[in-house]
């Protein structure tokens, strides 16, 4: 057993509660949204107000649909809700239009387009064959080729832009923000960082310690200091002392401002150490970025090592370059801001804005031709006068000035670079047509019953389009063979670096309901069985009231009648493609894998409502429904498709990449959902049917312009159904149904902790781990039994770890760290994942003398503590 | 003013030669930027308050000659100011890239 079981002691039945207590715990105040975010206090009243609405407008309703009279006062504000709901509706049929007419214009443009290249393709065959062609034609070829080197040049100058990914933005924000600080602060405090260099004093500052300020400050006026706080103390004074007598003995202007240099060379090391300290989180990000781009090249480990270190290499110095550059840019603007007044600043900046735009936006060949020092002429006054265009052509930009810069480095550069660059494009190109052509064929090869619709879909596209959906979206053979089981909840596993699981699961939405905590240790028991689908019916109204079903639910997407070797992936797929029509059909396939996955979840969840008894099972000629009644719930999961983050969709399509390569290996065998755990995560998971899929999704659900009643009606639904009662200082007006706010009888509750479910939830635990960091079975045999103290000291936090693996310091780690063979880069990183993720549960020394494994069983999404 | 630095490879002598081309070209083309708009500020505030709305209209028109010719009427040693702004440049790239490479404030 490679994950064998450990002794467990049972955790303590706690003390019975009075009803009293528990109606006080079950209470809990609703001040975050759907996706956790903090509410403000105009937020909650607006929900507030929204939901007592709705409350009224249903009374009323009610009481009109008994035969009851109302008011004058219930009468109008029916009204207003009605006028309300169809200028709603107005607008979206507007934007509807304008959607189709956008649509329309699309697809003319993209006719044109098609019967052009046609034309194209047909002139250059005449010429292959050494046919003359009209003056026209050669205009044409002419026209064409010269829109094609644009696009291409404009796309060289966006690609730098588009390469920001998402899930840098944090730290290249910090970063940028830090090195203004710092740019600041060595301008204001240039005197005495003179002052220090000017000494030789660094040794002396090198020797203060961040603290030191904080601790003379909290200590120095303090009675009966312990000997531990007296020692400190005396410590931080003599380092502070050594510095402002050695300064006084080699500069005499540092007389008497002992305090003022001292608290500005510690506030200004502070600042420093801050702003390094984001680049090296921010080239952290750019570390796993690359390793993960690594990855998908299939190299050996040995190889993919190497390629690595040198791309670690081209990091350092690619972000050590740009930071002394982006300083050099700050302090142009800083100096400016304190030499004028706020008129000429403006203007300057705006000019000087100007210039380096009219810079960036020459095309590349002008770029390089300037750079290159071909043309002859002034010394820039056209850069500052921001003058774009081909006046460049007459030589006014001079390469002169250029070549005092580069001193000749831009003429290398530039030939060289650009032709390598677009030699390396077509050699992609090339690759990309092959690689699609062999994919082509393993589609066919494999699965002799692909789904005709994908084939559908290829037959309509271009032949360029083919290769870039069958490439891009391997995915495209999961959707259409209804392969892919358990991939998306695992899927964006790379989010929870340097989170908690428990984060990263919330994330990607499986995570546990929000209930009370005693029910938290119910539902957290693995046999206990979530009321997901007749509750979700029950208290989540499938058409918000007074909105009616639309018509074409009831006939699309609807029941479908299973063929051989369907499954529930297929039957999903064709239901969300019957009932969404083009806003399925217009998803990229990772998007699509998502919502498919999704919505399977939801019936391994339940397979029992869903008419089966094994997800894995259907039954051809058997009718079956996969999708929820809820419309509401399906728009959810679209909505979380849409804000899928690029590494999660990367995630995906690496995961559907892996069951391609195994079916290439297993011709002819069943993949089922077990099947595709053993794939993605070396084992069949033990647990794969208690991952609940939960509907609400991450931070960008509050973020968007959304419908505030239909998001308040939506967290209303929500809370009943997870069983969160709401508080009455809250939402007064609302009536919970007492069965939702009931916590399970004690009774039931302690009849689930045996032994045997405690163990099982040590096994969901390792195994969430385990497949959060991405272990291969080898590389967790190797590392489980490694003492917790020992690893955090050799791994020391994400950014120190991967900013020390070029150094001496890896070399040591790989020495020590038990690890499975060849110990590169790709395992290290695993380590450091593992090491944040220990970091992430804060936890006490006690911990130190644990095992890996122990720890991962031990903490995780279901509390065994 | 050091203008023996003006003839050196800037790529070389940022220990940058062995980086991909293209990465070479992408930083090249930041520092360039970078040194134009420091160019562009110094220049600017050398112009009188006259000369800089004399300056404004000559850039609407676009004409780089004119404007080339203008600032070398009106600055003094236009010529070396630019170069000892792009010298300037290079030693401070190097100057902060110790510093960043160092412990040291």
């Amino acid at each position: 057993m490679p994950f064998e079981q450990i002794p467990m002691p049972l955790p303590e039945k706690p003390k019975e509660k009075s009803l009293e207590e528990n109606n006080k715990e079950n209470i809990i105040e609703v001040t975050q949204g759907v996706g956790g975010r903090k509410r403000s206090s105009e937020e909650i009243e607006k929900y507030k107000r929204i939901r007592e609405e709705i409350t009224k407008e249903k009374e009323i309703r009610e009481r009109l649909e008994r035969g009851e009279l109302i008011s004058q006062e219930e009468a109008a504000f029916l009204r207003e809700k009605e006028m309300l709901r169809r200028s709603k509706e107005e607008k979206e049929a507007v934007t509807e239009s304008e959607k189709k007419e956008e649509k329309e214009a699309v697809t003319e443009s993209e006719k044109k387009e098609e019967k052009e290249e046609k034309k194209e393709k047909e002139i250059r065959e005449r010429l292959e064959r050494g046919e003359l062609i009209s003056q026209e034609e050669a205009a044409f070829l002419r026209e064409k080729e010269m829109l094609r080197r644009s696009k291409e040049e404009k796309r060289e100058e966006e690609e730098p832009k588009a390469e920001a990914k998402e899930e840098e933005k944090t730290n290249e924000k910090i970063l940028a923000e830090k090195r203004e600080i710092f740019a600041k602060s060595e301008i204001e405090k240039k005197e005495i960082l003179e002052m220090i260099k000017k000494a030789k004093a660094e040794k002396l500052v090198n020797e203060i310690k961040l603290e030191d300020w904080e601790t003379i400050n909290n200590l120095k006026e303090k009675k009966n200091l312990s000997p531990g706080e007296e020692k400190a103390l005396k410590e931080v004074i003599e380092r502070k002392m050594a510095l402002i007598k050695y300064l006084e003995l080699k500069d005499p202007n540092s007389k008497n401002r002992g305090e003022e240099v001292y608290e500005k060379v510690v506030e200004h090391k502070k600042i420093k150490e801050e702003y390094l300290k984001s680049l090296a989180k921010y080239r952290a990000d750019l570390y796993e970025k690359t390793l993960q781009e690594i990855e998908k090249l299939g190299l050996s480990e040995k190889e993919a090592d190497k390629l690595m270190r040198q791309r670690m290499e081209e990091i350092i110095k690619t972000t050590v370059v740009s930071e002394a550059n982006n300083l050099y840019e700050l302090r142009t603007k800083i100096k400016l801001e304190a030499k004028k007044d706020a008129s000429f600043l403006e203007k300057a900046w705006k000019a000087a804005g100007k210039s380096a735009e009219w810079y960036r936006k020459l095309p590349l060949k002008y770029k390089l031709a300037m750079s290159a020092g071909l043309f002859a002429g002034g010394i820039g006054a056209g850069a500052i006068g921001g003058v774009a265009g081909l006046s460049l052509a007459t030589g006014v930009i001079g390469g002169r000035w250029f070549q005092r810069i580069f001193g000749g480095a831009a003429t290398v550069v530039a030939v060289e670079g650009f032709m390598k660059h677009f030699q390396e494009k077509r050699l992609e190109k090339k690759t990309i047509k092959n690689f699609a052509d062999k994919l082509s064929e393993k589609i066919k090869n494999n699965d002799k019953e692909l789904d005709k619709k994908l084939f559908e879909l290829i037959g309509k596209k271009k032949k360029q389009k083919i290769t870039r959906y069958i490439v891009a979206g391997t995915a495209g053979v999961v959707v259409g063979t209804g392969l892919l089981g358990k991939v998306i909840n695992w899927g964006s596993e790379k989010i929870g670096i340097g989170k908690s699981i428990r984060e990263a699961v919330e994330k990607i939405g499986i995570s546990k309901p929000k209930i009370s905590p005693d029910l938290t240790k119910v539902l957290s028991m693995p046999d206990y069985e979530p009321p997901l689908g007749e509750e979700m019916s029950a208290y989540e109204p499938s058409v918000a009231p007074g909105e009616e079903m639309p018509a074409y639910e009831a006939v699309k997407g609807g029941p479908q009648i299973a063929q051989k070797g369907d499954s529930v992936w297929k039957i999903i797929g064709r239901q969300l493609e019957e009932r969404y029509d083009e806003k399925f059909a217009r998803l990229d396939e990772a998007r699509k894998t998502y919502i498919i996955d999704a919505l399977k979840d939801k019936v391994a969840a339940n397979p029992e409502k869903f008419d089966l008894t094994d997800i894995d099972k259907i039954k051809a000629g058997k009718s079956y429904d996969f999708l929820p009644s809820s419309k509401m719930e399906i728009d959810r999961i679209f909505e979380e498709a849409g804000n899928l983050k690029r590494n999660q969709l990367e995630s995906i399509l690496e995961n559907n990449e892996k069951i391609e390569n195994w079916l290439k290996a297993h011709p002819g065998e069943k993949l089922t959902t077990g099947k595709i755990d053993e794939i993605l995560y070396g084992k069949k998971l033990p647990l794969t049917e208690g991952f609940i899929y939960e509907a609400p999704s991450g931070e960008g659900f509050l973020e968007e312009e959304v419908n505030e009643e239909k998001l308040a009606r939506e967290e209303f639904a929500e809370e009943k159904l997870s069983g969160q009662e709401i508080a009455e200082d809250e939402f007064p007006g609302e009536e919970v149904p007492t069965e939702t706010v009931e916590t399970m009888p004690e009774e039931k509750k302690w009849s689930l902790e045996t032994e045997k479910q405690i163990e099982e939830a040590m096994k969901y635990n390792e195994m969430t781990h385990i497949k959060t960091i991405g272990f291969t079975e080898g590389e967790y045999e190797a590392i489980k039994n490694f003492k917790i103290g020992r690893l955090l000291e050799l791994i020391p936090s994400r950014e120190e770890a991967w900013n020390n693996c070029s150094l001496d310091e890896f070399l040591k780690i790989k020495k020590e760290i038990p690890h499975d063979g060849f110990y590169g880069t790709r395992e290290f990183y695993k380590h450091i994942k593992l090491a944040e993720l220990i970091r992430s549960y804060h936890p006490g020394n006690w911990v130190k003398e644990m095992t890996v494994k122990e720890f991962l069983q031990r903490f995780g999404p279901k509390e065994i503590l | 003013m050091n203008k023996k630095l003006n003839t050196s490879n800037i790529i070389t002598e940022l220990g940058l030669s062995d980086l991909p081309r293209t990465t070479q070209l992408k930083l090249l083309t930041q520092m360039t930027e970078s040194v134009l708009k420091r160019i562009t500020v110094e220049v600017l505030e050398k112009l009188s308050e006259e000369d800089r709305k004399e300056f404004e209209k000559i850039q609407e028109k676009g004409d780089t000659e004119a404007m080339d010719k203008f600032l070398k009427e009106k600055i003094a040693n236009y010529e070396e100011i630019v170069e000892g702004i792009v010298a300037d440049f290079k030693e401070e790239m190097k100057k902060t890239i110790a510093s960043l490479k160092s412990k040291n404030i």
